[in-house]
């Protein structure tokens, strides 16, 4: 096809158009997708010299990664568990999980010991 | 069909700007689809393919999972969500409706009995990528890439060749630290391309990109098995206008 | 892409023009031989140019000869896209589609295998080690071999790639299950090794084990006698082996065999040699007569020392 390699000006579609509108390339043979692209253009425009973003992504952080920090500083291993089982779930978010719980009932106490030791009383060994 | 297409396209040309934002408000129900009065381009969603992803679908099969934040693509920040101690999580808001975009345009493709190449090279989902292609019906190239195979064809196949229409990335890097030539040489041919970027590759050229992770086989099947679906979709549809003509 | 449709017809003409040119002058030669032209076969057609055109020329591939024209000229690739330009393979772009479709056919075996031991394990059975496939019996075919049977002409990495892949396959504990798979890419050696026979073993009176062989070179033949639990007296034609064979090159090429077996001062061997000259009698020697020192070692062919030398007079 008649037409610039540079890739990197403007987009596929606007070259096409460019040539379509200068008579380089005759209306019967513009390419198959041409009329598919004009109809239903893509939401950002792929051009090679865009902005960039300059604001890095936010972290995410959830209340419970405390938790999860005091349980991996006292038991290190977060257990062997099922991954592709989505209702498996690991020591460390049983831990978690019954930590919310106590926490809810109680208030005084080391609500962390009385995770350790009602984890244990179920048969979940840290 | 494809003449009235022709005589038409000039006027979908012109009103292309407005075409956006009628696209958001069109509706249209999945029985109109059938009609054969009705121009495809027309039509919001002529091959019912927007009802294929399912955002659920997609974190069930690990699409948010990006890469570290060592090796993100400067690029790629707008389709990043956030960071998850060290790792990029990819929104999926953004994926889910890239996806559809991707999907109507790889079955009008198809439609219009356009080739349609995939080309991969992460080793490990290779054959899964060539089989997809072979089941409907298209053209695979997961194998290393000779330079010159779009830009210098005729020498490369020993006869002047009809390139693809359509390329399909399912992983747009090489190796871990390059990108596939495919990408140039596409860009170059006038080739649209629809790809699976991760957040360490660069979406620039891709004219369909769809923010996703490109490593996890699960992730991949998926992808395959939606753009298989579109294809046929498309390859369908164009037997039944065929046949109504 | 108009001009390669062009020139892939071109190519199919041609050859109907040589196949019925084949065929005109088949039937020419069945009545010049008073056959019936319908039912004249290749055969008939080769013993009639033989007939008709005898040849002295020593090969046989220069004397004249009249074939069908798919065995004469090189096989050409097919037309390789339809006429809307679309190819018809899907790995075209790949530029060796015959080669990466064989590629991708052997990892779905390969994965097909995996699959096939995962439930063998899973039932508690094992690998049937009787159906295993014998590796040394055959070797993987050579670069230009894969080429001619694909057409395609391939890269070392490529090729390096194709044997890495497929010794995967053969050395999967089940790897029987594909055997007709696998046996399409390999060439298989047992023609040479099977045919040559170890000699049985002999007792004298004392009870003493020997074997008897006999071989030939140029227009020497030796008859040989090997003695087990022997001390590596060697006699030929009744005299000292230093003697018969003052050359040290003779001496060396009859104790060779010996030397690689491992057998060198445990047997003892009394051997005749009739007519040629000095070499070719240490080469008679070596050849059939002392390669199969003992019956307990498999036959030797593959070593390039004892495989033999047919270079036997055709006077002889």
């Amino acid at each position: 096809m008649a037409g610039s390699r540079a890739e990197k000006i403007g987009t596929v579609f606007t070259r096409v158009t460019g040539l379509l509108r200068s008579g380089a390339l005759k209306h019967d043979d513009r390419p198959l997708w041409y009329d598919v692209m004009a109809a239903f253009p893509p939401s950002t425009e792929p051009k090679y010299d865009r902005l960039k973003l300059q604001q890095p992504p936010r972290n995410i952080l959830y209340p419970e990664d405390n938790i999860r920090a005091k349980f991996s500083m006292a038991y290190s291993s977060p257990g062997v568990y099922d991954m592709r089982n989505p209702n498996d779930k690991s020591i460390c978010q049983k831990f978690v999980d019954k930590y919310r719980e106590i926490e809810k009932s109680t208030t005084e106490g080391d609500i962390f010991e009385a995770t350790a030791k009602a984890l244990e009383a179920e048969g979940i060994h840290l | 069909m494809l003449k009235r297409l022709s005589s038409q396209s000039l006027r979908y040309l012109q009103r292309q700007c407005s075409l956006q934002s009628r696209l958001c408000s069109q509706t249209s129900s999945i029985e109109e689809s059938t009609q054969t009065s009705i121009n495809p381009l027309e039509h919001d969603d002529y091959f019912d393919v927007k009802r294929l992803t399912k955002k659920i679908d997609l974190f069930n099969n690990r699409v948010h999972l990006g890469h570290k934040v060592g090796t993100r693509n400067p690029y790629m920040l707008p389709y990043i969500f956030g960071n998850r101690l060290g790792v990029d999580i990819l929104d999926l808001d953004q994926t889910h409706e890239l996806m559809k975009e991707a999907l109507n345009f790889i079955a009008h493709v198809a439609y219009r009995d356009g080739i349609i190449l995939f080309i991969s090279r992460h080793l490990h989902t290779i054959p899964l990528v060539e089989k997809a292609a072979e089941e409907c019906g298209e053209y695979s190239h997961c194998r290393q890439w000779m330079t010159g195979t779009l830009t210098n064809s005729s020498v490369k196949f020993g006869a002047v060749t009809r390139l693809p229409d359509l390329c399909i990335f399912l992983s747009t890097q090489d190796t871990v630290f390059e990108q596939h030539a495919a990408v140039i040489e596409a860009a170059k041919m006038y080739i649209p391309s629809v790809a699976v970027v991760d957040s360490a590759c660069d979406p620039r050229l891709i004219t369909y990109p769809i923010p996703g992770n490109d490593d996890t086989p699960c992730a991949v099947e998926l992808y395959l098995k939606l753009f298989k679906e579109a294809i046929l979709k498309g390859k369908q549809q164009r037997m039944l206008d065929a046949n109504q003509k | 892409m108009r001009a390669y449709l062009e020139r892939a017809k071109a190519h199919d003409a041609f050859m109907q023009g040589e196949i019925s040119e084949y065929e005109i002058g088949k039937r020419h030669l069945a009545n010049i031989m008073g056959a019936d032209p319908d039912n004249f076969s290749q055969e008939d057609i080769d013993k009639a140019v033989e007939y008709l055109l005898p040849s002295g020329l020593f090969d046989k591939e220069a004397r004249p000869k009249m074939k069908h024209p798919h065995d004469v000229i090189p096989k050409r690739k097919a037309a390789e896209f339809d006429v809307d330009g679309r190819p018809f393979h899907t790995y075209f772009y790949t530029a060796k589609p015959q080669f990466f479709k064989l590629m991708h056919d052997a990892v779905f075996v390969l994965e097909s295998l995996k699959k096939e031991e995962d439930k063998m394990l899973r039932r508690g059975e094992e690998a049937n080690a009787d159906k295993k496939i014998i590796i040394g019996a055959s070797v993987w075919l050579t670069k230009p071999a894969v080429e001619e049977k694909l057409q395609e002409k391939l890269s070392d990495e490529e090729y390096d790639s194709f044997i890495r892949l497929f010794t995967r396959i053969i050395e999967h504990p089940i790897s029987y299950a594909e055997e007709t798979f696998i046996m399409q890419y390999r060439r298989v050696l047992s023609a040479e090794s099977m045919i040559s026979s170890i000699p049985e073993l002999i007792y004298d009176e004392a009870g003493r084990p020997y074997q008897e062989a006999e071989g030939a070179r140029k227009t020497s033949k030796a008859y040989v006698k090997i003695w087990s639990q022997g001390s590596g007296h060697v006699t030929v034609n009744g005299t000292d082996l230093l003697d018969c064979f003052p050359e040290i090159l003779d001496r060396e090429q009859v104790m060779s065999p010996l030397h690689f077996t491992n057998t060198l001062g445990r047997v003892d061997i009394e051997a005749r040699v009739e007519g040629g000259g000095h070499s070719s009698r240490a080469g008679a020697l070596r050849e059939e007569a002392l390669s199969p020192t003992s019956s307990e070692i498999p036959p030797l062919r593959v070593s390039p020392r004892i495989i033999k030398n047919n270079n036997v007079s055709f006077f002889g």
